[in-house]
């Protein structure tokens, strides 16, 4: 493994309350809170929350998020249960219920007691309606990711992460590769979207980082879940 | 009475991504052999592809074996079949004098029905039914130390009225890594750093070098030996229960057999 240090370019400002997700789409950067129920536009300089969507009903305790299309994919944080929400509507439909998932080797993880659903990352493919969903559940030693189809929502692969605390994974803007974000390890893995690891990792220089999201320069950012800090990182140490 | 050891970290640093991986083999390596009197040749060490984990970030710490090798074999399945076959064949054979302290780490596994367990290997996996006969040939007292996820799945298959088994969690539970706290809830310091590079360890594993060598990682006292200056395996899982603080996740299991001989064995003497 090919270990660099990733560097902090700029900090975006402190938010009130961490973001547990972030998410890059169209050039917006979107955060989710747990308790304040909200999904938030973050301004790229300045770190404010300029525009804000209240989840008022439907998501118990808002998890994590992901973009696809114009739609949200956000995560249950009590249950195993992922939500599509679209923007205009604001009204919550079952994207998929991991519980329904039979898989020798998934299913165990998700009846077991301590596991969540810690990250999402939505891969659209350059062909209509090939969309992935990548999940990150936070598992202890067995934390994995699944990925599942967009149309059948059946699972296609499942690969052990590199650390228990998956706490963010996104990919590149060309959708070619991703990143897995250790919050244990606090180590960014790069990965292929076949799910095959690269062999490039870095350091990276946060206490506790968690969410993550990538701009189309191909810079980081997370949040210092301690600091509720949330920070741009570049690749290049 | 002879003292042999295997102990098997199924997955490499380099594959899995866990430095644990490695530095608990290195520090159950050193439990025993330092304060617990066993010879260097009768601790047999199964890790990943066979090679020692070289990282120069863990030059000159404890971790660093490139100067002192200390990997017999890969953790491979015929190499894990080798082992205890040789031990079981030995000459002159095992008695029920001799004590053989078996540890086992990386990725586990159940099934949808949980009732199979696997420990991963660097070639597979072995099944809890598979490992537990080659552990049950062995005509020892046995001590069996389980750190990967669902590694309580294994106690059923064990048991036997001279195996005592220490596990991380039930067999419906995943295992954790140290999480830096102490019941009931203060920081401490488990995963340490070292020139600024953290070096990981499973909460189990911590607590389990503490109880068996009477002090942490770092050097403290934790007072597990009594005026003798032994434990027993007994004395072992009731301080690393009452320190696992993964409460949420992890319930560490033991079972020591129909006489509870737990309550005798020591690895010290």
């Amino acid at each position: 493994m090919h270990l660099l240090e990733a560097k902090i370019i700029r900090s975006l400002g402190v938010a009130k309350e961490a973001p547990i997700g972030l998410v890059i789409a169209a050039g917006e950067i979107w955060a989710i809170k747990n308790k304040s129920r909200s999904i938030e536009k973050i301004q790229n300089l300045g770190g404010k929350f300029v525009s804000t969507m209240e989840i008022t009903h439907g998501i118990e305790s808002p998890g994590t998020l992901t973009r696809a299309g114009s739609d949200f994919l956000i995560s249950e944080k009590t249950s195993k249960i992922i939500y599509k929400l679209d923007p205009k509507k604001m009204v919550p439909e079952l994207y998929v219920d991991l519980m329904k998932i039979r898989s020798n080797i998934i299913t165990p993880l998700l009846r077991a007691r301590g596991t969540s659903i810690s990250s999402l990352a939505f891969n659209q493919s350059e062909r209509a309606n090939q969309g992935k969903l990548w999940i990150a559940l936070q598992a202890g030693y067995s934390s994995s990711i699944i990925v599942l189809d967009d149309q059948t929502k059946r699972m296609i692969k499942n690969f052990y992460t590199r650390g228990p605390e998956p706490t963010g994974i996104a990919f590149e803007p060309n959708g070619k590769r991703g990143w897995i974000l250790d919050g244990s390890s606090r180590e960014l893995s790069q990965f292929d979207n076949k799910g095959k690891w690269t062999k490039t990792a870095l350091k990276v220089p946060i206490e506790k980082p968690i969410g993550l999201a990538i701009d189309n320069e191909g810079n980081f950012l997370t949040t210092n879940a301690t600091t509720k800090e949330i920070y741009l990182l570049g690749r290049n140490a | 009475m002879g003292k042999y050891a295997v102990l098997i970290s199924g997955i490499s640093v380099e594959s899995g991504g866990y430095d644990e991986f490695w530095n608990d083999l290195v520090l159950m390596r050193e439990a025993l052999i330092k304060y617990c009197n066993f010879l260097p040749s009768n601790v047999y060490v199964l890790y990943g592809n066979g090679q020692d984990h070289v990282d120069s970030r863990q030059s000159q710490t404890r971790y660093d074996t490139q100067y002192s090798r200390i990997v017999t074999l890969a953790a491979k399945k015929d190499n894990v079949t080798k082992i205890f076959n040789d031990l079981a064949n030995k000459n002159p054979p095992l008695t029920k004098q001799d004590l053989i302290f078996i540890w086992t780490f990386g990725h586990g596994r159940t099934n949808i029905l949980f009732n199979a367990y696997y420990l991963l290997l660097n070639d597979g996996r072995i099944d809890d039914a598979t490992f537990s006969s080659l552990v049950k040939q062995l005509n020892c007292t046995k001590v069996v130390c389980m750190q990967q996820c669902f590694s309580g799945g294994f106690m059923k298959s064990l048991k036997s009225a001279d195996a005592i088994v220490l596990t991380a969690c039930t067999g419906f539970e995943m295992a954790f890594r140290c999480d830096n706290l102490d019941l009931p809830c203060s920081s401490t310091i488990e995963n340490e750093a070292i020139n600024n590079v953290q070096f990981h360890h499973g909460e189990f594993n911590y607590h389990l070098f503490s109880a068996i060598t009477n002090r942490t990682i770092g050097g403290t006292n934790v007072g597990t030996y009594n005026s003798g200056g032994i434990v027993t395996m007994a004395g072992v899982f009731n301080y690393l229960k009452k320190k696992d603080s993964i409460w949420w996740g992890e319930a560490p299991q033991y079972q020591d057999g129909a006489n509870a001989q737990g309550n005798n064995i020591n690895l010290q003497k």
